[in-house]
């Protein structure tokens, strides 16, 4: 068994509703889960952002311990005129397509923290020896455009979202 | 029936001849629950019933790691890390291990920390 990992997505007012085993992660213009992106998408010419977009690692099954986690992208600049931007955050905030004033996405490693069994909005610790279910702190992503994007309307390539941690 | 040990699992063989082992369990500890088996492992439940731990083993990457526990004092503890990755991609989501570390560590008379610890 080991821990088992699952990806939970975050909408509605302050980020707070839950869709868990969320696999489905496109950037778009509307603040759901469900809606495919081909129906709400980033018009990049009026320079639009994506919503805001917040998920969690949360992590099932058995272990002693959880340390050193971290979210990271694998490519955070898809064109020029475009970039993908992210933070760790501890507090939820409505989704919006207003631009969130995060970086750019770490492609290193942005460092997380475990919080507790039921949300991943808290300061949490580096490390945790609680047991059962564990939600580590949300990671808040958003896909912004600039005038300098040059492009046309499409999809950009697919990027990967990786969290890393230890565990004993 | 034997199971292939899973990649990343332990076991510890027992004075009395008893294997706890992570593959067999299922990595579900039997004494506490939501723990693992390193974690009855570490804290040494198995040992009231089948005495001191003599062995301490992991399986990586279908190579296996054996310490002779009957060499170390009585307060070495068990090390083991994995490092796992977990994906989200083109609407999918996976997870791996990517990495091991396995070892002891125990302080000596003097109180100096002793420890070993091998990447795998």
């Amino acid at each position: 068994m080991a821990s088992t990992q699952s990806w939970t997505e975050y909408n509605g007012a302050s980020a707070a509703t839950p869709t868990a085993s969320r696999a489905e992660a496109n950037w778009k213009r509307i603040d759901d889960s469900t809606t495919p992106y081909s129906s709400s998408p980033i018009n990049s010419t009026n320079n639009e952002n994506s919503m805001t977009k917040y998920q969690a690692l949360v992590f099932a099954g058995t272990w002693s311990s959880l340390s050193v986690l971290t979210y990271k992208i694998d490519n955070n600049a898809p064109a020029t005129g475009l970039s993908i931007v992210g933070s760790v955050v501890t507090s939820g905030t409505t989704p919006s397509t207003t631009a969130s004033g995060d970086s750019a996405m770490s492609t290193t490693g942005l460092a997380a923290n475990f919080n507790n069994s039921t949300t991943p909005y808290g300061a949490g610790t580096s490390s945790s020896t609680a047991s059962g279910t564990m939600y580590a702190n949300a990671l808040r992503t958003q896909l912004q455009t600039t005038s300098s994007y040059a492009g046309g309307p499409g999809d950009i390539t697919t990027r990967t979202i990786t969290a890393t941690w230890t565990e004993s | 029936m034997t199971l292939i040990p899973q990649d990343t699992s332990v076991q510890a063989e027992y004075a009395d001849g008893y294997i706890h082992d992570e593959t067999t369990l299922n990595d579900v500890s039997p004494y506490v629950e939501f723990k693992n088996i390193f974690d009855d492992i570490l804290h040494k439940r198995p040992e009231a019933e089948h005495g001191p731990m003599v062995r301490f083993t992991a399986f990586y990457k279908n190579a296996k790691y054996d310490i002779d526990w009957t060499t170390l004092p009585d307060n070495a503890r068990p090390i083991r890390f994995r490092d796992g990755a977990s994906y989200l991609s083109g609407g999918e989501e996976w997870s791996e291990w990517t990495g091991m570390r396995f070892g002891y560590q125990f302080n000596d008379e003097t109180g100096k920390n002793i420890q070993e610890v091998q990447e795998l």
